[in-house]
């Protein structure tokens, strides 16, 4: 057994083997990039990696981009983290997958794959997506099913297919689905860049949720619906990554170290690579860590508050985003003294607009 | 039982017994249909219905057109042919196999399965054949009444779209097509069918046997249902509406899911479940729960398991046991045999 002192565990590392992607969809949590990036990390440096997750107490390892499966070494990055004896996830398009490796991947150790869905109907997603993808991403679904590997079924709700609960419903259970995760666009990178387009009105929102619970009663053990109220539209602030620096840990393609996958929207925090320093050394003691972790960094009103360390004070790089200071109460919380600059957006932005499609680096 | 010097029936009281038997007889009443239009159905059961019902829609064109060529009117078989393409559809037209399909997507179903037939019942298919051959071989009037059920349609049809709508939201709205051109459509073949029966069962031996062929189509429906009740249960623990969720100690086997999978921390040292992007901490008893969901136990025979090793009651254990199993089941990581 081995043995670890901290608190803070790592369970899943997310893997983000590369940000190059053939898809093109306006809500990427990838960072909005300017100017040249490193070189990604090798297969040897990855498994390294894998490897030093699992010492550190990780156990499930989360492949994902970018695209992860524009990877050609992804099989033997599965194999590895299945040596560690890590859950390995794959968390895909679907676009590049083929039947021959899919199942190469499955030889590999694969145990569970996730592929993301635009919409429920072609047009709308390749609207999305920016290429003709929804087709592809059904003929995949179904290798997954005749090999046998359960499926997860990701759909990002933006204001253009929120009033489609219940087709996306039956999309996750006509492909055999286990899971189909409704995830409503998260305000950060290209996101953040196309909200006025993506923010759906609160009356939306709303019947999303009921609709989504009632589908979830109702496929109760046949389909395990997730699906989490949008944070910009509640009282309470989302326990963002369960906590900062506590549960989770990013590994960016080039080896950057991140609390979470988005971090990078907080301009003052340093990231350590894993080509300098060993990633138990950047989990238990880099600043960036450090930084968010426990309750003493809080300031009030999060500090005095029951629920400190039930939401862990929201996100982190929302708080800078919506207030200017990573520091600070995130304003998705009613509490919040910066509430007023989320209401303000809420009004503002829902009227029509363009969207922009992210880009590669 | 016929008999034959009595005189003919005049047109009210032949329609009304016609309607009699309908009423007290049609599959409207079935338990089956009961619980599906009250939401009571699960997946799974609604599934087991629409893969069985398929066989039977795609072999009314086939009923169809055998009373077609057993019919030497020109002018019936004008009326009647409209039916062929009904089902079947024509030029532009899906038709409503073409809508049936849908609904067997949008509940899950694979086209190709439901063609293939692979879930059909051997009860459903006795049925579905017997009513083939007795529109072969019996005269087309009485042919005619046979589909006379279809008096009764449109109210069951509406009755199923308003459920379907309201308990069975997942399905998609396009997968419902079939029912809402039905109601229309039913009610205007039944008066067609109807005044093809009047007109040309003009002896009271005819009209005899008009209504026990409507008896006979009556029964062939309920049998249906009985075979699809007896295959896939009506309800169950996973029906809608029910917040507690707990596998029953009668129900299969229990196995855990392929993807699913016991280790011991590497930290702490505890057994944990893994399963697609996420983990349980076990405790001791949840432990030898899951390691006994081997395929080869019932959640009775798992509590027995407990009860010998724990030395308690198996009483003690049930309400435990069996709500672990619903919340692992719910969460897809142990399947449970039928």
């Amino acid at each position: 057994m081995m043995q670890l002192q901290s608190p803070y565990r790592p369970l899943g590392l997310l893997a983000e083997l590369t940000y190059r992607c053939p898809l093109g969809c306006p809500y990427c949590s990838n960072p909005v990039f300017s100017g040249p990036q490193g070189a990604e990390l090798t297969t040897e440096e990855w498994i390294r990696v894998l490897g030093e997750g699992a010492e550190l107490g990780v156990v499930h390892a989360l492949f994902s981009g970018g695209e992860p499966v524009l990877r050609k070494d992804l099989a033997r990055l599965v194999a590895a983290a299945r040596e560690k004896d890590l859950y390995t996830n794959l968390i895909t398009s679907a676009i590049g997958l083929s039947r021959a490796k899919l199942l190469e991947l499955k030889s590999a150790g694969l145990d569970s794959i996730q592929i993301s869905f635009q919409s429920d109907e072609a047009a709308g997603a390749d609207y999305i997506a920016g290429i003709p993808a929804h087709e592809k991403k059904l003929e995949a679904a179904r290798w997954v099913r005749d090999a046998e590997l359960p499926l997860t079924v990701n759909v990002v709700l933006h204001r253009g297919n929120i009033s489609r609960i219940e087709q996306l419903v039956g999309l996750a259970v006509s492909l055999g689905a286990h899971r189909l995760e409704l995830a409503h666009t998260q305000y950060y990178g290209w996101a953040l860049r196309n909200r006025k387009a993506l923010l759906p009105s609160r009356a939306e929102v709303e019947e999303a949720g009921r609709v989504a619970e009632r589908a979830k009663t109702a496929l109760r053990g046949e389909l395990e619906i997730l699906y989490v109220r949008p944070d910009y539209f509640g009282d309470r602030p989302k326990p963002c990554m369960n906590g900062w620096g506590r549960r989770y840990l990013t590994v960016s393609p080039e080896g950057d170290v991140l609390p979470c996958p988005t971090a990078r929207e907080i301009p003052s925090l340093i990231f350590e690579n894993v080509r300098r320093r060993p990633l138990r050394d950047i989990w238990e003691r880099s600043e960036a860590f450090n930084r968010f972790r426990g309750t003493g960094w809080m300031p009030e009103p999060c500090r005095s508050c029951p629920e400190r360390e039930v939401d862990f004070g929201g996100c982190r790089c929302q708080a800078a985003i919506l207030s200017g200071d990573p520091g600070r109460t995130d304003p998705a919380c009613a509490l919040s003294p910066h509430r007023g600059n989320l209401l303000d957006i809420l009004d503002a932005e829902n009227e029509e607009a363009d969207f922009q499609y992210r880009e590669n680096p | 039982m016929s008999d034959r010097d009595a005189s003919i029936w005049d047109r009210e009281s032949f329609v009304e017994r016609l309607r009699a038997l309908g009423m007290s007889r049609y599959h409207h009443e079935h338990p089956f249909h009961r619980a599906m239009n009250e939401g009571r159905l699960t997946p799974e059961q609604l599934r087991g219905w629409v893969a069985n019902r398929f066989y039977y829609q795609r072999h009314i064109p086939i009923k169809d057109a055998a009373i077609l060529s057993n019919c030497p009117l020109r002018e019936v078989r004008r009326i009647w042919i409209h039916r062929l393409s009904d089902h079947d559809g024509r030029g532009g037209e899906p038709g409503g196999l073409e809508a049936w399909l849908r609904l067997a997507e949008g509940v899950g179903l694979g086209r190709e399965e439901t063609l293939a037939g692979t879930l059909v019942l051997p009860g459903v298919r006795f049925a579905v054949e017997a009513y083939v051959t007795f529109c072969r071989t019996e005269p087309w009037p009485i042919a005619v009444a046979s589909s006379l059920t279809e008096l009764f349609a449109p109210d069951l049809m509406k009755e199923r779209l308003e459920a379907f709508e309201k308990h069975y939201s997942w399905i998609p709205a396009s997968g419902l097509d079939y029912f809402r051109s039905r109601v229309t459509q039913a009610r205007k073949d039944s008066s067609e069918g109807l005044e093809l029966v009047m007109a040309h069962c003009a002896t009271r031996e005819l009209q005899e046997r008009a209504v026990r062929a409507l008896s006979f189509k009556c029964d062939l429906l309920w049998a249906m249902l009985d075979a699809i009740t007896l295959a896939y249960g009506i309800g169950g623990s996973g029906s809608p509406g029910k917040e507690l969720s707990e596998v029953s100690l009668g129900n299969g086997n229990v196995r855990l899911a392929r993807h699913a999978r016991v280790k011991g921390d590497p930290v702490t040292g505890k057994p944990t479940l893994l399963y697609p992007e996420g983990m349980m901490i076990l405790n001791s008893t949840g432990e030898a729960i899951v390691r006994l969901c081997d395929g080869e136990r019932t959640a009775r025979d798992i509590v027995a398991s407990l009860a010998t090793r724990y030395q308690v009651s198996p009483e003690a254990l049930e309400r435990d046991v069996t709500e672990f199993l619903g919340r692992l089941r719910d969460r897809q990581l142990v399947e449970v045999d039928r």
